[in-house]
């Protein structure tokens, strides 16, 4: 069967046409045409397909018949084809189902059948030589050792050519493996490793136990936390609070232990230490609060009480000053942030300075009491009772002055005082102790109670506030925010930190506003009471004071009224105090309370001071810091000297203050100085402050101070100074202040009491600010010790900041007074009193004195405390007592002013010290030190000292005249080369560049006269030129003065006759218009010569001949000589032509001159000659004569044309000349 | 380090001066302060009486150089320009050359000026003169001695030279290590 491809079939062909043509040669099975068409469907071709069943006989005979032979029009192609697809694919079907059913028959087994046959067993022939072929299959070789191996044909990498690879060939590559008798199958390898039940072993083998909490590992990672915090802190604190870092560690652990022995849910990841530290503490928290703040406190209490008591001992102002630095420490970041501003500050609010000392001051005195609060106000209460109850008034009196020592010591200033106070410093570091012991001993149950009430005080405040004023409230409602979230990162961390958190945070943030709203209040009733620094002071001493008492049980009703009362009524104080009258109200209360529990004490306010200071250890320093906010409100509120005399009392009874406010008032200083000798910590920086108002009055420069407590300063400086410039700034700092530190708020509250204070002037009572001083100070170390631990981890980081700020202050300070030394030389005198004889002694002494001078003062303050509404009345009565005690403040000061001397003299340059010799003097001096005997004075300056100066100056000289001489001689060889005459440039004077643009012209510089225009600069030009200008200025007719005077004094008599023509030709009709300008004219005249004259004036060398001299002649002369200007003005016009004329010849212009002058002449006596005036022409013109004979002839005809004719040949000849010039000269220029 | 003798300077300047004229006085004389030349190890450098001082400091053998080098004295005692007194050259400069772009290259190799590559040059410019080339873009490139009058150059053939070379910029990093 074969399928036959006829090509070029006609288009008659048919497929029945077809089957019967080749049907011949055999049966035709399937007959398929195909006609290819174009795309017109015009037939193109025609083709066709034939399956015939044909032997190959046929087909040839076929081929030979048929092939290329004409058939109906078309030349057959006969042609085999391929199969059709279809029917190849049956036969694929078909060969498919056939090979199903045959047997199938594997292809190795049949090879090792034939194999087999061949006498191959399991591919081995015996007894074969290798290379022998297995008959029957032509690839099977054998090989080495008898294998029958096949032969491989391999393709050659990237070529078409094969290798055989025979492997007979290569039997030498073989070798027989001696296969082993205990072959292990795959299957029998080791695939398990076989070990015990250790847990390595089960880990090999992938079995991991299940994770186990492991408790222990829990309790490292708190630990290894603790031991982190407490590094931090020792990195921070250097030398101070070792002993409370592990006391803090310890509690912490402690406090970790216990809350993990109740916790209940174990943390399966050991990672999250921190995590699950924070998650035990809120268990803890929640599950017993009271528990663990028991304990912690007692711990807590335990262990800051040792510590502070080391640190006392070992750091003579290290305790109080950690103590202030952990109050501080949540404060401090924002001190940090103030700390550059400082001497801006300082520079730019010298006049503030006053108030934000005072704050400052406050501010230290709030840190101790915000400890206290933090810790407990029960306990703060409680110590101080204790402390009271137990501590002699001398042991406190000790006390306080210790930190007046420290604070002298911080002072350069205060090293004399220092000296003295020693002794009483060491008594101080005793007694401390003493009294911190005794605070632990305090007992915690009073807490409770305390902080409720203050809580509710807090509440009935809050409403009162917000009623008050708004802004007050905003504030604190911002605080609160801020405190919580203190709480929960403190809480979270530690239990210790938790107990420090709920303590500061939650308590201490409430109470610290509560106590700041009391403060407030307590001081709106002081200024109520009219003394509103007293006040102030007073009723935070009262409301300490209330709180220690109804702590101890033992304090006075009253005092628990009144500072009950002054928190309650404190806060609506305090609105309304910045309002400044309606808190007056209120205050009279607490005041009279405040000054009654102070009086029971002391009958003296003097005494009450005393007993203050006994009552607290470190209240001094709040005394201090009082007295020094009463000084600088003093000097605020009007430097006025009825306040400089409260100032006076207040130092007296406080005790010496060094220099205190601004030089305005000689009282503060002895204020300042008193607040030194009574305060420890505060002190130096209340010292700092007034040495600082000293040198410069600078406010600022007090929140550079270096001390420790300065630190508080800082932050409550820039406070207060916003608090100064305005109360709401004040207070939202203070709520800053107050979430981080409860020192803020009790600077917020100095803060207000200044402000009051220089709203209106303060009657500052001594013995109430000594007495809040004080009972900061007792809240103070009872706070620092409990809240020691957080604090002193962020204290002792900020203790470095603070010394190098001390430092750097002190350098401030140094240069402020040498600057300000000289040129406020008066005031400084004035403000600077600086006692450096105040000792305890010294003090009690003045106290003593002052007494006599301040029971006044307590006497009055008192009747103004019982006479609530008599605020007015107590004020001046208080000026009146200042004044009264002026003088024992004055007698202060003269002796304070050599002081002021000495000082002034450190700062003098001393004659023996200027020049390079001075300095190598100085020098000298400074190896040896200050002792006297050791001072090196001028007679060991070595002689030659100077003259070496002078050599060293020599080659300098010597070296510039060497380089001169080299240039002068360089430039000889240089003019000697070029031979050319060089002269040496001023080498100061050669060219510079510069910018034409940027030049202004200073008519104060001599150099710009250049750039002015010169009047009378000879100008170089031509010969020609000069000439033609002298030409044409001896052309111009001079107008001599004379001339013009003649001509004016002449036409003052013409005027009259003129005036007499014009009246005789009224007839004349033009003439008449003329006269009417005239008449215009006069009056415009008038107006010109004033102008004439103004213009004389101004224009300095000009001057108009016609009116120069002839100012004096009356109006209507001057018309006269108006009417002649213009009259020869028309003259010029007539006579300028000579100016334009072609002047060919100098002669003929100079005869012209002389002509137009001539003219000139007769022209301008014309007018005198001629008494009619028209307006061009005169009677008689010449002009008019000449004018007609231009239009006759004055020569014949004929004449003209001959002498025409004879000109004309010259002119044709010079045209041609010229023509040919002009050629001859544009050749050469087209050549070039 | 000292001053240059009387009999170097002479050499020095009349080498200066074959370049720009009498504008050394502008070089010795300068408003702006006291500049002097230098001789340290042959080579002859210009420097501000501030670095002078300065200099004063470092002792000889640690000296490389100071202030700009204008030259070395051969051991002849001839006086050879390098291309660091270019910068103070090039502002003096009385006669110069202009070269072309394409030629460029060929003198910052080291190479003479052809007449080729002469784009512009000064008038009046006598044979032997010392000139300044500069390229078109009249950035200085280095200098050299004309070998040609302006008025020859107009008619020699395009392949002569024009200008010799002297020193051009690119010793800069040629001879990086011997340029101090």
């Amino acid at each position: 069967m074969k399928r036959l491809y006829i090509g070029g079939l006609g288009h008659t062909v048919s497929e029945k046409d077809l089957k019967d043509r080749f049907g011949k040669f055999g049966d035709v099975s399937d007959v398929e045409i195909v006609t290819r068409k174009d795309e017109n469907g015009a037939p193109l071709k025609r083709f066709g397909y034939i399956n015939i069943n044909i032997t190959d006989a046929e087909y040839k005979r076929c081929v030979g018949i048929l092939n290329k032979s004409t058939w109906k029009g078309g030349t057959l192609l006969i042609q085999l084809a391929k199969e059709s697809f279809l029917h190849r694919l049956a036969e694929e079907r078909q060969q498919l189902v056939e090979k199903a059913k045959a047997p199938k028959i594997i292809p190795q087994e049949k090879l090792v059948d034939s194999f087999k046959a061949a006498g191959v067993e399991n591919f081995h022939m015996k007894a074969a030589v290798p290379g022998t072929e297995i008959p029957g299959h032509a690839n099977w070789v054998v090989s080495k050792f008898g294998r029958v191996l096949p032969v491989v044909n391999l393709k050659g990498k990237g070529k078409n050519k094969v290798f055989k690879y025979d492997p007979s060939k290569h039997c030498h590559n073989i070798k027989r493996l001696e296969t082993a008798d205990d072959v292990t199958s795959v299957s029998k390898l080791t695939w398990e490793i076989k070990g015990g039940d250790d847990e390595i072993s089960k880990k090999r083998r992938g079995e991991f136990p299940k994770q186990k909490p492991c408790p222990k590992r829990s309790k490292i990672d708190l630990s290894l936390f603790l031991s982190n915090l407490a590094q931090r802190n020792a990195m921070n604190a250097a030398a101070t609070g070792n002993k409370n870092k592990v006391a803090i560690q310890q509690n912490g652990l402690s406090a970790v232990k216990t809350g993990k022995q109740k916790s209940v849910c174990v943390f399966d990841n050991d990672s999250d230490s921190e995590d699950e530290i924070r998650m035990l503490v809120a268990q803890e928290h929640l599950r017993n609060p009271k528990q663990t703040s028991t304990e912690d406190d007692d711990d807590n209490l335990e262990v800051v009480g040792d510590d502070f008591v080391v640190k006392s001992n070992a750091f003579w102002g290290g305790v109080e000053q950690d103590d202030v630095k952990t109050s501080l420490l949540t404060s401090t970041k924002d001190d940090e942030e103030y700390d550059s501003a400082d001497t801006d500050e300082i520079l730019t609010r010298r006049k503030t300075q006053t108030q934000a000392e005072s704050a400052p001051v406050t501010q230290d005195s709030p840190t101790e009491s915000s400890k206290n609060k933090s810790s407990s106000e029960s306990d703060e209460g409680s110590d101080e009772a204790d402390d009271e109850d137990d501590v002699s008034v001398d042991s406190d009196y000790e006390a306080m002055m210790g930190n007046c020592y420290r604070l002298d010591l911080s002072l350069a200033d205060l090293e004399q005082l220092a000296k003295k106070a020693e002794v009483i410093s060491d008594d101080e570091s005793v007694e401390e102790p003493k009294e911190e012991a005794k605070t632990p001993s305090a007992p915690p149950k009073k807490t409770g109670n305390n902080p409720e009430d203050i809580l509710a005080s807090l509440l009935v405040d809050d409403t009162p506030e917000k009623e008050s004023k708004k802004k007050k409230y905003q504030v604190n409602t911002v605080s609160l925010p801020a405190f919580i979230g203190t709480k929960d990162l403190f809480g979270g961390p530690e239990p210790s930190l938790k107990r420090l958190a709920p303590n500061i945070d939650g308590e201490s943030s409430k109470r610290l506003k509560q106590d700041l709203k009391l403060k407030e209040q307590s001081i709106s009733e002081d200024t109520q009471s009219s003394n509103r620094l007293s006040q102030q002071k007073l009723s935070t001493l009262n409301i300490q004071r209330g709180a220690k008492k109804l702590e101890s049980k033992a304090s006075t009703s009253e005092d628990d009224s009144s500072s009950e009362e002054s928190e309650s009524s404190g806060d609506e104080d305090v609105f309304t105090s910045k309002t400044s009258s309606a808190s007056q109200s209120v205050v009279p209360e607490t005041e009279l309370k405040t000054v009654s529990s102070n009086n029971s004490k002391t009958p003296v306010k003097p005494n009450q001071t005393k007993t203050s200071r006994s009552s607290s250890s470190g209240s001094s320093s709040e005394e201090s810091e009082s007295s020094e906010d009463e000084d600088s409100a003093g000097v605020l509120t009007s430097k006025t000297p009825s306040v400089a005399q409260s100032v006076k009392t207040i130092s007296k009874t406080q005790m010496k203050s060094v220099s205190s406010n601004n030089s305005k008032t000689p009282v503060k200083p002895n204020q300042t100085k008193t607040s030194r000798s009574s305060s420890s910590g505060s002190s130096s920086e209340e010292s700092e402050s007034s040495e600082e108002e000293d040198n410069a009055k600078v406010l600022t420069s007090k929140t550079s101070l270096a001390t420790p407590l300065a630190r508080t300063i800082p932050e409550t400086e820039l406070k207060t100074v916003s608090t100064n410039n305005s109360i709401k700034p004040k207070q939202t700092k203070t709520s800053r202040s107050s979430s981080s530190d409860s020192s803020s708020e009790e600077s917020e509250t100095s803060d207000d009491e200044n402000s009051r204070t220089q709203t209106k002037d303060s009657k500052s009572a001594d013995s109430k600010s000594v007495q809040e001083n004080v009972v900061s100070h007792q809240t103070v170390p009872h706070s620092t010790v409990i809240d020691a631990k957080k604090q002193q981890q962020d204290n002792q980081k900020r203790l470095a900041a603070l010394e190098q700020r001390q430092k750097e202050t002190e350098q401030q300070k140094k240069l402020i007074q040498g600057a300000l030394s000289n040129v406020d030389a008066a005031k400084v005198n004035k403000s600077k009193h600086i006692v450096f004889d105040s000792d305890e002694d010294d003090e009690e002494e003045d106290e003593t004195t002052s007494r006599p001078e301040q029971p006044p003062t307590n006497l009055k303050k008192s009747l103004f405390e019982d006479d609530s509404g008599s605020d007015e009345d107590q004020q001046t009565s208080m000026l009146e007592e200042k004044k009264n005690n002026k003088p024992g403040g004055s007698k202060l000061f003269d002796s304070e002013d050599e002081d002021d001397g000495a000082e002034d003299e450190q700062f003098q340059i001393k004659p023996q010290f200027e020049g390079k010799a001075g300095q190598k003097l100085m020098e000298l001096q400074a190896s040896f030190g200050t002792d006297s005997r050791f001072q090196v004075d001028s007679r060991f300056l070595e002689s030659d000292a100077e003259p070496e100066d002078q050599d060293e100056a020599a080659p300098e000289e010597d070296a510039d005249k060497q380089l001169l001489e080299e240039k002068k001689k360089s430039l000889d060889i240089l003019q000697s080369i070029l031979n050319t005459n060089i002269q040496p440039q001023n080498t100061r004077k050669g060219k510079m560049f510069k910018d034409v643009s940027s030049l202004h012209y200073d008519p104060t510089q001599e150099e710009h006269t250049a750039f002015e225009a010169k009047t009378e600069e000879p100008k170089k030009e031509s010969k020609a030129a000069r000439r033609k200008k002298r030409i044409e200025a001896e052309k111009l007719p001079e107008v001599s003065k004379d001339v013009y005077f003649d001509i004016s004094v002449d036409l003052k008599e013409v005027f009259g006759t003129s005036k007499e023509n014009q009246d005789k030709k009224e007839t004349v009709s033009w003439d008449k218009e003329a006269e009417d300008p005239e008449d215009i004219m006069k009056h415009m005249e008038v107006s010109f010569t004033s102008n004439a004259e103004a213009n004389e004036d101004t224009s300095g060398g000009f001057k108009f001949s016609f009116f120069g001299e002839d100012t004096a002649v009356e109006t209507t002369t001057k018309t006269d000589e108006y009417k002649i200007e213009t009259v020869k003005g028309a003259k010029f016009s007539w006579q300028a032509d000579p100016r334009f004329q072609d002047s060919s010849s100098d002669e003929e212009e100079v005869d012209e001159v002389e002509e137009d002058q001539s003219a000139s002449n007769e022209i301008t006596e014309e007018p005198t000659t001629s008494k009619k005036t028209f307006f061009f022409f005169y009677q008689n013109d010449e002009r008019l004569k000449e004018g007609p004979g231009m239009f006759c002839r004055s020569v014949k005809l004929q004449d003209q044309r001959e002498a025409w004719e004879e000109k004309r040949t010259s002119l044709r000849e010079e045209c041609r000349k010229k023509h040919r010039d002009a050629k001859r000269r544009q050749r050469p220029s087209l050549k070039t | 380090m000292r001053p240059l003798t009387d009999e170097e300077t002479k050499t020095m300047f009349e080498k200066l001066s074959k370049y720009i004229g009498e504008n050394i006085k502008l070089l010795i004389d300068r408003p702006d302060g006291t500049y002097c030349f230098r001789l340290h190890n042959d080579r002859v450098y210009y420097m501000s009486e501030k670095i002078l001082k300065l200099a004063t400091n470092i002792s000889r053998d640690k000296l490389v150089s100071v202030g700009t080098c204008f030259g070395k004295f051969t051991k002849t005692q001839k006086f050879r320009l390098h291309i660091t007194a270019l910068d103070f050259l090039a502002p003096y400069a009385k006669f110069k050359v202009w070269v072309k772009p394409g030629s460029e290259q060929s003198f910052l190799y080291g190479n003479h000026v052809m007449k080729s590559g002469l784009g512009r040059i000064t008038e009046n410019t006598a044979q032997y003169q010392g000139v300044v080339v500069y390229s078109m873009a009249d950035v200085p490139l280095g200098f050299g001695v004309a070998a040609k009058t302006t008025q020859e150059c107009r008619k020699v053939d395009p392949m002569s030279i024009v200008v010799f070379h002297q020193a051009d910029i690119g010793e800069y990093i040629r001879s990086e290590d011997t340029l101090t």
